[in-house]
């Protein structure tokens, strides 16, 4: 190798980010396995077979696209450098694998394999190789594959492997198609059951206490912000709390929020695809902001325009924001006025459309249901 | 992880590595040949410089820096046999006084400071003295002294935070009575109403050495402050807050204290006592080599002589770190001049580190002990956007390099920050 000048400082923490990107991997490798487990007992062999099949196709797919785009470094030689070591190098240091399984566990059991694979190809081609590679995104490329899915692939999102028992996503929307309410009421899991992620959905997004241990690792690691998860699932929580008591719901309002808020792909996106930390602000109080921003089109896209799920839709949204918050946070990292206000606005907005959501749409006492007004 | 909601975390620690030389005591070295730079920090020649051939004792004036008449003392008895480049410790080759050592102990001694002396002979032993900031800066101690603002605290920094260095500890621990030797006179100059000796928690000795002292010495208002082990404490700003919990602009000075390194008040308390400028320092030498060990010894000397039994480095895969490895600078050879300031010689092997693209992780915005937001500068470099450094207040870097050292992608962010500051102020210089 040449050689580089030397710099202060002479000493490097341990941790990179290739070992952090690896202790992240890692952690969604915990949530396969939590998968597999899960299908291969409640369905059988062939959904075992079906979200391992998942999973490697389209990590595969996802690396396909760098394997493509990185062909150029074979005719670009540089002196002293053997290509193909280097080609390896940019696929590896591209992690295209990671966001690869995080597609297939943003999508449920029922997601046909090649199906997967184009959209794990295409994400990362379109949204990271195209924008200059690893680091220059300005979407979550997980995020966009998954959106895609749903829109190209609509009728294979469906939570079982065989028959075609229910059309729809996950269970939130699932539920929303028989007309009852989601997470809660007749037919709807038990608080229990959400927690541990006993429930049909997507692959990777109900096991909500196995996703709290990961937020927590990843947090203690300084890989994620702790702060995003906290503010984003926090602000929904307390705003669904605060719906529901609005809906005249009384003291079942913060067990009726918590189902709430755990059904669906809050807990997930919250600790897994909003902390991505491409595409959000580098300050610590940008992150909160983004935070407050995303659980308020979450709350808007569920609550007011009716939408299933909506957290995929308010991290795209999120994300197009981030330059913009990043570009408000000035000076130094002390000078919190600005951001204190504008988190402050956005939460005070976020409560305003949680009491008036709550109180348009007030729930019967007699089903337990919503009353649409 | 960190629990301000906005803030840097301000708790950033690194290995301290000091276990290689803390509890050896420290050898003494008489080398051969001193070298000794016969230029100023500038290129500038000494004046009044002693020509090839004069024989000299320790403490002869060789010359004095030009704009302030400030000294430069010979550190060995001997001859000047030569003035020729020599690479030092600054890394550039500097025209040196090369003095041979006769290894005998004689001295050119000054007069003692009278314990009734006015303050203007106070501050002229202190220039005459010859004493420079010994933590590394090298910044003529008098001046702070002169300043002629008012003064609450003198604070003593004994935190030693760089990683390796062993200095303050070893030696200041066993020199703490000339210290105390020091401060009459330099409360009496500045008005101070109180010291405070800043060390870390971590350091019993020199706890210990400062307790004792303040049992010897208890008419003086000498106050002892424990800091958490975290990088950079060391740093004036940071002891500044820890001591009066105000902030400043530029200098310690407007918040109405002065820094300096327990070294620096050390050799002052010496000389005041003894009339004997500082001559000798004490060098800690470790890394990479087969004895790492505190080194007494005339400045001026060779690193290859302060490392003694040198290690194989066939392909010149070694550096030599002038200082500690957070802030020094490295020299690819180990003959090298050190300076009066330099107070550590660390040998590691060079890293070929490939930088990954920036993912924004944000970590170097959470460790900056100035609460900046280096990521977001060095983004504005890149395009450079004049008024967005501004923005950001690239100006008040430290330099303590956290950013570089805590970024996982291996970039040189601390540089990339050093260059906006650069930037930033020579417009606001032109502003202005």
């Amino acid at each position: 190798m040449n050689e580089v000048k030397q710099f202060a400082p002479h000493m490097r923490r341990k941790q990179s980010t290739f070992s952090q990107m690896m202790e992240f991997f890692l952690c969604l490798c915990v949530l396969w396995i939590c998968a597999m487990i899960f299908y291969g007992v409640k369905q059988g062999t062939p959904a075992l077979v079906a979200v391992i099949i998942n999973g490697l196709v389209s990590m595969a797919f996802a690396m396909l696209a760098d394997v493509f785009t990185y062909l150029p470094v074979f005719f670009y030689k540089q002196e002293g450098v053997s290509p193909i070591k280097e080609y390896l190098y940019k696929i590896v240091h591209s992690y295209s694998f990671v966001s690869g399984l995080l597609i297939a566990l943003l999508c449920p059991v029922g997601a046909v394999w090649y199906q997967l694979g184009i959209t794990a190809f295409i994400a990362t081609f379109v949204m990271k190789l195209v924008f200059g590679g690893f680091g220059k995104n300005i979407l979550n490329p997980a995020v966009f594959g998954r959106v895609f899915y749903q829109l190209a692939f609509t009728g294979s999102l469906k939570t079982s492997v065989e028959g075609s028992i229910t059309t729809g996503s996950s269970i939130t929307s699932v539920s929303s198609g028989f007309g009852t309410i989601m997470g809660f009421g007749e037919g709807a899991p038990s608080l229990f059951d959400l927690a541990i992620g006993n429930y049909l959905g997507s692959l990777g997004e109900t096991f909500a206490i196995v996703l709290v241990l990961i937020a927590i690792y990843l947090s203690i690691r300084g890989i994620i912000d702790w702060r995003t998860p906290v503010f984003y699932v926090g602000s929904l929580y307390l705003a669904f709390v605060l719906m529901f008591l609005c809906a005249r719901d009384g003291l079942y309002a913060f067990r009726h929020a918590l189902a709430y808020t755990m059904v669906g792909g809050i807990v997930f996106g919250g600790v897994l695809c909003l902390t991505d930390p491409v595409t959000t602000p580098t300050a610590k109080s940008g992150r909160v902001i983004m935070a407050l921003i995303t659980a308020l089109l979450t709350f808007v896209f569920r609550r007011v325009v009716g939408l299933p799920e909506g957290v995929a839709y308010s991290i795209l949204i999120v994300n197009v924001l981030t330059p913009f918050i990043d570009k408000i946070i000035k000076g130094r990292t002390r000078d919190y006025l600005v951001p204190m206000i504008v988190s402050i606005s956005l939460a005070v907005v976020l409560v305003a459309v949680a009491i008036l959501n709550g109180v348009n749409h007030p729930i019967d006492p007699n089903t337990g249901a919503f009353i649409q007004l | 992880m960190s629990f301000h909601l906005f803030r840097s975390s301000e708790a950033t620690h690194i290995p301290g590595k000091k276990e290689q030389t803390v509890n050896q005591p420290y050898e003494t070295l008489e080398p051969e040949y001193v070298y000794i730079p016969a230029v100023d920090g500038r290129g500038n020649p000494l004046n009044n410089a002693l020509s090839v051939g004069v024989s000299v004792k320790k403490g002869t004036l060789l010359g004095t820096r030009a704009p302030d008449d400030f000294p430069i003392y010979s550190s060995v008895a001997g001859v000047i046999e030569d003035i020729r480049p020599v690479l030092t410790a600054s890394g550039r080759e500097q025209s040196c006084f090369v003095i041979k050592n006769s290894k005998v102990d004689e001295w050119e001694v000054k007069n003692p400071l009278p314990f009734d002396a006015s303050n203007e002979e106070i501050i002229q032993a202190i220039k005459d003295s010859g004493v420079i900031g010994f933590g590394g800066a090298g910044f003529p101690t008098y001046r702070k002294f002169n300043s002629g603002k008012p003064v609450d605290y003198i604070i003593v920094n004994a935190i030693e935070c760089e990683p390796f260095l062993t200095t303050d500890y070893i030696y200041g621990a066993e020199q703490c009575d000339s210290l105390f030797d020091a401060l009459p006179y330099l409360l009496k100059l500045s008005g101070a109403k109180e010291v405070a000796f800043c060390t870390k928690k971590d350091k019993p000795a020199l706890i210990e050495a400062c307790k004792k002292g303040m049992e010897k010495h208890p008419d003086l208002p000498v106050k002892l402050y424990l800091s958490e082990d975290r990088y950079p404490m060391g740093y004036e700003r940071n002891l500044v807050t820890l001591v009066t919990k105000r902030q400043y602009m530029n200098i310690p000075i407007e918040a109405g204290c002065i820094v300096d390194n327990i070294y620096t008040l050390i050799s002052l308390g010496i000389f005041f006592k003894t009339g004997k400028v500082p001559t000798l320092r004490c060098i800690t030498v470790a890394g990479e080599i087969p004895h790492p060990r505190n080194v007494l010894t005339p400045y001026g000397a060779l690193a290859s002589d302060l490392i003694g039994e040198l290690p194989q480095d066939e392909e010149n895969k070694l550096k030599y770190i002038n200082g500690g490895p957070m802030n020094g600078n490295a020299i690819d050879t180990p003959s090298y001049a050190t300076l009066l300031q330099t107070n550590g010689v660390i040998v590691m092997k060079k890293e070929n580190r490939r930088a990954e693209p920036c993912w924004h992780c944000g970590n170097c915005c959470d460790s900056c002990p100035m609460d900046l937001q280096p990521v977001q500068i060095q983004m504005a470099l890149k395009k450079n956007d004049l008024q967005r450094m501004k923005e950001l207040h690239a100006e008040r870097c430290c330099g303590c390099g956290l950013c570089s050292y805590i970024c996982p992608s291996r970039i040189e962010v601390s540089q990339n920050v050093m260059k906006a500051k650069a930037i930033v102020l020579q417009a606001l210089k032109e502003g202005k």
